[in-house]
């Protein structure tokens, strides 16, 4: 069975069809890219699933649950981390905090034993600790460790996203544009990180991006939507020589 | 450090000894100095130390609810209010202090969750009207309901009774508070670098990213209005034995602005900070109603010195060093710092 299952969502924003009719699934371990021009309805299914949205029909399954029934903050528990278009740190605190803060759903102490500093609520932290080094290790954060993320340029703040992340230890992780904002060589390294994250990690990666490159490098499978339906599904090359997507993106041919 | 021991230490939690820092040595000898005074001073200055406690008590409560979890309250006061008020009668009807300080403290925390209900659907200047609404509601219920409150007279509270014997003394009082604050100060500094206090910081800077790492926002809001409010209940039961009478007119929306100027000045989201606010909220208008009697002759009681004080000092901060005193505290804790590396070499 697939890890996400996705049977023909809908979303309507007053009369524009934001997400009309989609179904797509989601196998473990496996990395998809998220095609399509402007206004697609890319960044929409994205957060249809992460339930920012609420669809107006369709189900989303996630390791047999249905997500359509819970609450936002209810999907990292279940092994479901994102990051964001235009990057939601907590800026007002440091990179160690922001990761910390991806632990949050691996917290097993209860509000007293916090308050007191219980035996229990230091190992914890201990524990936390630990794989949030782990992380900064992996991800090379380690000279921005205490830095403010209001003094860190843009990069290091996506790959700071990014580990926040993976502190949920996710069995799917959503990438909304990995490589925006970013140039060439660090759009590169970002492909590279993907990779590594799929092999390291294990996790399944979902990714909305518009750097061809990037999807032809890292992507098993590309999803092209044009203007909120799938228009195709198949491999890079498959996807790159699709009449269909031809069309979407230039025009008719 | 060599690179390793430091490897070492990114991997463990932050124990005090950390969060204090280079700050070790000032710590203690604060600590001496607060044991040591009352042996030398019982008069005025003793209770005003002591009530520089008390709004501390306060004022971690209100940095918790203000600077962690970024929740404004403009009706504070009213906490307190129910701290004392509760204190005060259930030790008149002969309980003794422990269940009158718990009382105080659990249906202050109460009354926190239930002014939370509205603040998860507003932020900002719309939930500084609703708290400084629930503070004028209060107001009115102390004037009112007689049977509790003494009404507009007010009522005199009981000495502190603990197992039957009376701490009617300033110094029994000056070393409960002082113990309560230092209390309160490490409990707060526990909240902060475990996963909770953690999840105040992230509601109050992103409760999108914070709902997408797996923080359920309601709950970490009614946690911080429940915690802010029972830490002023604390003080509030202090702050009536401490004054040894309560009357409405103490609990306005005035001691309210106090408390918001205290963490204000202090620095919004530092501990340190709301130590320092206090002082300043305690000591410098006295200071300055001394200063200028060096200057002048006959009455020197100037009116409304406190409101003129208290604004233009935060006018000043805000503009100069909107981080409060204690980023101006760490600035010269740095420069001191240099400059004795300096004279090292």
């Amino acid at each position: 069975m697939a890890l996400l299952e996705i049977a023909d969502i809908s979303l309507q924003f007053g009369g524009l069809k934001a997400v009309d009719g989609v179904s797509f699934s989601v196998a473990d371990n496996e990395i998809l890219a998220v095609i399509g021009p402007n206004g697609a309805g890319k960044t929409t299914i994205f957060n249809v699933v992460s339930r920012i949205y609420k669809p107006d029909r369709g189900s989303i399954r996630f390791a047999g649950k249905e997500l359509t029934l819970l609450r936002s903050d209810e999907l990292p528990g279940l092994g479901l981390a994102r990051t964001f278009q235009n990057i939601e740190l907590f800026a007002g605190t440091t990179v160690l905090s922001n990761i910390l803060l991806g632990c949050h759903v691996h917290r097993r102490t209860g509000l007293l034993s916090e308050l007191l500093y219980l035996p229990s609520a230091r190992r914890q932290e201990n524990a936390f600790r630990e794989q949030v080094e782990e992380l900064i290790d992996f991800l090379d954060l380690g000279p921005y460790r205490d830095a403010e993320i209001g003094s860190l340029p843009y990069g290091i703040r996506k790959t700071v996203e990014l580990a926040r992340a993976l502190a949920v230890r996710p069995r799917l992780l959503l990438l909304d544009e990995p490589s925006s904002g970013l140039n060439v060589e660090e759009t590169a390294h970002v492909g590279q990180l993907i990779g590594r994250i799929r092999d390291g990690v294990k996790t399944a990666v979902v990714m909305v991006e518009h750097d061809m490159s990037l999807v032809n490098k890292v992507s098993d499978r590309v999803l092209a939507l044009d203007a909120g339906r799938v228009i195709a599904q198949g491999t890079p090359a498959e996807i790159r020589n699709n009449d269909a997507v031809k069309r979407a993106y230039l025009g008719a041919t | 450090m060599s690179r390793k021991s430091e490897a070492a230490a990114n991997r463990r939690d932050l124990t005090l000894a950390d969060l204090l820092g280079r700050q070790r040595p000032v710590a203690v000898v604060l600590l001496i100095a607060l044991a040591v005074i009352p042996y030398f001073h019982s008069g005025y200055w003793l209770s005003q130390l002591t009530f520089v406690a008390i709004y501390a008590i306060a004022g971690f409560g209100l940095q918790i609810l203000l600077g962690f979890a970024g929740q404004v309250s403009l009706g504070h006061a009213a906490f307190l209010a129910t701290g004392a008020y509760i204190c005060a009668y259930v030790e008149r009807i002969g309980f003794g202090a422990p269940i009158g300080f718990a009382a105080a403290i659990i249906v202050s925390a109460g009354l926190g969750l239930l002014v939370a209900l509205p603040a998860l659907r507003m932020s900002g200047l719309y939930l500084a009207i609703a708290t400084m609404s629930f503070g004028f509601i209060v107001e009115e219920v102390m004037a009112r309901w007689t049977a509790l409150t003494g009404g507009n007279e007010g009522v005199v509270v009981p000495a502190i009774k603990f197992n039957g014997v009376a701490l009617d003394q300033p110094w029994q009082i000056y070393y409960l508070s002082w113990t309560f604050c230092l209390l309160v100060l490490l409990v707060c500094a526990n909240l902060i670098r475990t996963p909770t206090g953690r999840a105040m910081l992230a509601i109050r800077d992103s409760e999108i990213a914070a709902r997408s790492s797996g923080i359920r926002v309601s709950r970490v809001k009614g946690i911080a209005f429940g915690l802010s409010a029972a830490f002023a209940g604390l003080a509030g039961a202090l702050y009536c034995h401490a004054l040894g009478f309560i009357s409405p007119d103490q609990f306005t929306i005035a001691m309210s602005l106090d408390l918001l100027v205290m963490v204000l000045i202090g620095g919004v989201g530092t501990l340190r900070g709301v130590l320092l606010g206090s002082v300043f909220l305690v000591v410098s208008p006295e200071l300055f109603q001394q200063l200028i009697g060096l200057f002048t002759t006959g009455n020197t009681e100037v009116a409304g010195l406190r409101p003129f004080l208290f604004g233009f000092s935060l006018i000043f901060i805000l503009l100069f060093q909107p981080n409060g005193v204690d980023a101006m505290v760490t600035r010269s804790g740095q420069w001191l710092a240099g400059l004795a590396d300096r004279w090292r070499r």
